[in-house]
Order: C-alpha cells, then structure tokens, then sequence
C-alpha cells in the first residue's frame, strides 16, 4: 500500500475512525485529486462521521450542510439581509452610491462558507438524496467548478478547494450528472473482526468478551428483517449501556432492559421479544 | 497493469470474446479523446498504462457502466498517485472512479479481474429448463431410472428456480400517448401533501424577498405586504413490476404505464421483481423507449419461481426511506407466488403501515377462470386499498375513472364491474 494511504489510515485511527483499505484509498483519492467523495450505504456505518474524523485528520474545520426536502439557494448557498436592507434604504446617511446588495448585506450559508473559508475546510453534504432534483443542479457547479454565481455580485471562487463529502441514504437516485463529478464509495456494515476493532477502540475498558457478544448479537439483527436494523452507533450505545450496568456477559434480563439502545421501533422490539431475547446469542 | 507477484505487467491476457466487444465502434471518438487527454496524465504514467486504462474503458461500458472520456482521464490522474505494484489499491481506485452505484460497486471487483487477468467466469449462457424439455427428457431417457427419479422429484415449473423465463421490457409506443393521458389524470387526483418550498400567495408568511424588492421602487417605504406560503409537493408513487413468465404478456403496457408515472409530476420510483427487487428508476427513464434487455436490467440473477413476499422484504430492508406515509404504492403482478406465505403476510403487513395506500393491479383479474383464492392473493388481499384488473389502455381508464387514485377512496368506488374491492 501507498505510504500516504497507510498514513492516512493510521491517522484516520488515531482520531477513532477504523477505515479499510477501499475506503482510504478513495480518500487519499479524493484530497490528491481535489475530487468530491460521494458515500452511499445503510444508515449508521459511519458516513457523517468519515467527515468529522476527516476534519480532525487534517485540521480543518468542518462546514455541513444537512439536506431536507424543500432545501434551496436561500439555506445552502446565501440570502439578503432584508430588514437590514430595508433600514439602509431609508437612512439619509446612506449615499446613492452604496448598493444593499453588497457583502455588508449578504448573509452566507454553508456552500458560501466553504468557498471562501482559509484554510479550505471539510464540507459535509449530508443526506443529499432528501434534497430535490433542484438542488442537485445547483451543486453541479459547485463540485465541479468550486465556484458559484450570485446574480447581483457576480462569480464567487474557492480560495483553496475544500474537501468535500458527499453521503446518501438511497431514498431517491441521485442523477447522473451528479454521480459523474464525485467519486463513489458503498460503505457497508463493517465485518466481524472490524467492528469489534471499533467497540474496542470507543469502549477500551469493557470486557472482550462482552463486546464479541454485541456484536454477534448486532450482526444477527442487521440479517433479520427489522424495521430499522441497527448500525454502528447503536452497538456502541448498547455495549456502553452493558458496561454501565456492569454486565460481563450477556443474558436475557440485561437484555430485556437496554433494548432501547439497540432497537428503535416497537414492532422491532415485539418481533424479538416474541421470538425471545436469547436469540441474539443463541446459535 | 499488474500482477500477483506484484511486478510489471505489460500484456493483457485477451481472450476473443473480449477483444471483439473492445473493437466496439460506438463511443470510439470518445476513447480517442479520453486518449488524447490521457496524455497530458500519460507523461506520469507509461504509456502502456494509458494504453490499457482507456482499453479498459470501452470494456466497462458493454457492462453498463457510463465509463466516458472524465472518468478515465480521473482514473490516469488517480493512478499516478498510487503505487501500481499494488493490485488492490489499482482496483480500489478505478473502482473509485468507475463505479456509480452499489451494484456497480459490487460487480468492479470481478470485472477487473476478469479483464486485467483473465479470472473468473467468462460469457456463459444461462441454463434454461422448461417443463417441457425436462419431462421430454424423463421419457427420452425412460430406462435411466436414476434420470426418472431426479425428474419426478424436480419441483413443478413454477416454483423451480431453474425455471423461468427473463425478457427485455420495453415501451409500446403505440399506446404511450393514450396511457400517458389517462396517468396524467390519475396523478391530479392523488393527495398531495405539503411540502416545505415556498410559493407566493395572496395569504401566508410574509415573503421578505419580494417585499423588499417591491419596497425599493418606493424609497424603502413598503407599500404593501407579499406573502407565501407552502407549495403542494408532487404526489409520491412506487410501482413494483412482476417479470415472472406469467406476466410477459402484459410486460408491454405495464413498462408504459411505469415509464408514463416516471414522467408525469409525480415522485416516482419503478422497481422490476421477480425473485428478487431491482430499482429501475434511472434507467427506464433514460431507456424505456429505445428497450433494455435483460442483462441491463441486472434480472440475468434472477431465477425462476417468483418471490412475492421476498421481494417486498427486501423493497422494506434496503429501500425502507422511499416508503413515506405519503407514499402510493402500486403492485402490479398475477400473484403467483413460489415464495412462504408467511414472508409475504410479514411484508404486507410493514408496508401496510408505511404506504399511505397499496393498489394491486392484476391483468388477470378479468378472466372469468381467474379467482384470488391463490395463496399469495389471500394472504396480501387484506393489506390492500383496491385490488383491481388494469391489462390495458381501457382497463387503465377505467380504473382511473372509478376513483382508483381519488383522495377519499372508498370501499363503494370498486364494487362495480371488473374492479373490485379487497375482502
């Protein structure tokens, strides 16, 4: 393996964040050639968080825009200050000269924030398939350019061009025009062996054995058909509560009480429950 | 490029098949350009490196990916940032570049293999045994009773996994316009939910953007107040399209009816199944009218035996973000199902929880032979809003006419005719 890529590996672990080979190759990728990084893959395996060990990693600072339905130019890009505005027109000390639509009055949201923060930060897109097609077209320029037009101040461009990660859920397809400006990584559950690295990693002072239990017990989960199965954040959450409660080792009644760490619906609970809690451990 | 051992490679290991679909003319230009701009990244690397990455490209293309002139150029400047003795890291990175979806993510590995050293499977025709053919062989070979045995014990055609007939789907143009006028009306009718844009209106929220404008004109004095207010959002609709045999014959309308959903103001999301679920979006919106064949289709996986309830399983599992409690959800398949009952009841019964509503349209429900007592149809029968029979334009009109996609759908609005209601 490349020197930079075992580098970033190790720094990636230094700042809690275990990442495979495919995955810090796209990485050592995506910053030597100045590339958005586009993640795609179940919820809870540790897209966001890429982002923020990332930013650690670096130094950087990090800028995120979370996506909804409904986001658009005036929440991820920049908007006027209007009242302000308002007031500037009316005060007679303001000469005719002086536009309102000036940096004074501009108010920058996270895209704009990306553009002109130095040093170039790590930019977050979270979640981008909540957003509309719209917004899609309005990132095209953004990630291929590292620049954006506002009509009444012209074209605004990188200083440095920031890191940026894109991740999706999958809930829509994301276009095509999109997908060919990023490079693409599917992030999946992790294995056996990695995600007990990473328990062991945020939890060093609970018991080996118990948390190969968690995971087996998470991993059988994630294979059954749950509603919302669950992901790396909730193994963590429920080996933390296991700990807390000073369990060495899993049983039903321990389990029957920290289930909420682990799954989030009530059908999910009932579907366990009526199938019995030592299933999770059971062969 | 490389090998195991981890020392240069300079020839490909080519076989025939290969080499012809790289002499593919189409995209050619392309290839040339994606050459020429390789050999700014080419002063870097060597040139046979250039040389088979751009080679690779075309390769990649008669195995659905979109690998253009960007992405090799992308994948040259990547690779001048790793070591090429390293197989692994080669492949991550073009896998980097070149993959665009999880699919293609999970093919690139063996494809790579497959191209830079010859490994894995090459083309290989799909075994197809038709009940026929395997009964004409149980008696051709009568005296082998060992075949006999094997025969007998064979599962019936429908629920072999060898069995099962995979086809291209396409639009038929010939009636496109008229179901497109007929889905046009259907989607007006669905319930469309606020969404969180905005739009100007003469009540609402104060819209500053425009008050202020207007406001400019009159020294900074507003003179009047404009509003906005939520925008109704586009109606959401999932279609699911069985690809059993069973249904070939009404694959050409029920393709048209999902390209005409794909491109009418709804949010929609069109899936094929048959053993398994595969999203078809993108594609049938790009290609339903030119046809796509099997193998773009991703369905060469698929087997025989249709699999309802494993098929809406994994709709629940790996695409469970698409379902909204907005969310239409249209099936349309005859309901013969290989698959356990249970698995469809476990399916039906999510989503029922999920969709704002589940229609099922079954082209077979006209045939006066034809009665849901079938497993599967009594088990989903009643998960459903309206089981209905839509095979073709009329039926498709009908349907819509009788308030199939109305907002106040009731029990009344399908007792009459071919429609009916569920139980």
């Amino acid at each position: 393996m490349n020197d930079g890529i075992r580098q970033l590996q190790s720094d990636l672990a230094a700042v809690r964040y275990v990442a495979d080979d495919s995955l810090v190759t796209a990485l050592h990728l995506a910053v030597r050639l100045g590339r958005p990084l586009l993640l795609e893959g179940p919820a809870g395996v540790g897209k966001t968080a890429l982002a923020k060990a990332l930013s650690d990693v670096h130094g950087r600072s990090l800028v995120r825009l979370q996506c909804y339905e409904g986001l658009d130019v005036t929440h991820a890009l920049y908007d006027w200050n209007y009242p302000k505005q308002l007031l500037a027109v009316q005060d007679p000390r303001t000469s005719a000269s002086q536009s309102v639509y000036s940096e004074e009055f501009l108010l920058q949201r996270p895209l704009l924030l990306a553009l002109r923060a130095e040093p170039s930060p790590v930019l977050l897109i979270d979640e981008v398939d909540r957003a509309d097609e719209a917004f899609e077209a309005l990132l095209l320029e953004f990630l291929s350019e590292f620049q954006v037009t506002i009509p009444e101040l012209g074209t605004v461009r990188a200083a440095g061009r920031p890191l940026v990660i894109l991740t999706s859920n999958r809930t829509r397809d994301l276009s095509d025009a999109l997908r060919r400006r990023c490079l693409y990584q599917w992030l999946d559950y992790p294995g056996y062996e990695q995600e007990v690295t990473i328990l062991q990693m945020y939890l060093p002072d609970v018991a080996p054995r118990l948390l190969r239990q968690v995971v087996r017990a998470v991993r059988r989960l994630r294979s059954a058909s749950v509603l919302k199965p669950p992901g790396l954040a909730e193994s963590i959450d429920w080996a933390n509560a296991l700990a807390e409660l000073g369990t060495q080792s899993l049983d039903e009644e321990t389990a029957a009480v920290t289930l909420g760490c682990l799954l989030k619906t009530q059908e999910d609970v009932l579907w366990l429950t009526e199938r019995g809690l030592a299933t999770l451990w059971n062969v | 490029m490389v090998n195991r051992k981890g020392t240069c490679h300079t020839v490909e290991r080519v076989d025939p098949s290969r080499e012809q679909t790289r002499r593919e003319p189409s995209n050619s230009d392309t290839d040339h350009k994606a050459q020429a701009e390789a050999m700014e990244v080419g002063k870097r690397v060597s040139a046979e490196v250039v040389a088979q990455v751009s080679r690779f490209a075309p390769w990649l293309r008669s195995h659905g990916f979109r690998a253009t002139a960007p992405e090799t150029e992308a994948a040259l400047s990547a690779l001048t940032h790793l070591d090429l003795t390293d197989e692994g890291d080669v492949m991550c990175a073009l896998r980097a570049v070149y993959a665009k979806s999880p699919a293609q993510w999970g093919s690139f590995e063996s494809l790579f293999r497959r191209y830079f050293r010859g490994e894995g499977r090459s083309f290989e025709e799909k075994r197809r045994v038709t009940g026929g053919a395997a009964r004409g062989q149980a008696h051709k070979d009568w005296r082998d009773e060992e075949q006999v045995k094997v025969a007998a014990m064979s599962p019936l055609p429908g629920y072999s996994r060898d069995v099962g007939e995979r086809y291209a789907v396409k639009v038929d143009v010939d009636i496109l316009k008229a179901v497109a006028r007929v889905t046009t009306r259907a989607v007006s009718r669905l319930p469309a939910p606020l969404s969180r844009k905005l739009e100007p209106t003469v009540r609402g929220r104060v819209d500053l953007r425009r008050t202020t404008k207007s406001a400019m004109r009159t020294a900074g004095q507003v003179q009047r107040w404009l509003w906005r207010r939520e925008a109704p959002d586009r109606p959401r609709i999932v279609m699911l399209m069985d690809v059993s045999g069973s249904m070939k014959p009404f694959a050409p309308f029920l393709t048209t009816l999902a390209w005409t959903f794909l491109h009418s103001r709804a949010r929609a999301e069109v899936f094929l199944f048959s053993t398994r679920l595969v999203r078809v979006t993108a594609l049938l919106r790009r290609r339903g009218l030119t046809g796509l064949s099997e193998r773009e289709l991703g369905l060469s996986g698929l087997q025989g035996g249709t699999r309802i309830g494993d098929s809406l399983g994994e709709l629940m599992d790996r695409h469970r973000g698409i379902i909204h409690r907005q969310t239409v959800l249209v099936m349309a398949s005859d309901g013969f199902d290989a698959g356990h009952p249970e698995r469809l009841h476990t399916a039906m019964e999510a989503l029922r929880q999920c969709a704002l509503r589940i229609v099922w349209l079954n082209p077979l429900l006209h045939e006066q032979e034809y009665d849901p007592t079938i497993s599967a149809m009594r088990t989903a029968l009643p998960y459903l809003n309206a089981f209905v029979d839509v095979h073709d334009v009329s039926t498709w009109q009908a349907a819509v006419d009788a308030g199939l996609f109305a907002e106040s759908l009731t029990a009344r609005s399908f007792r009459s005719g071919s429609l009916r209601w569920p139980g």
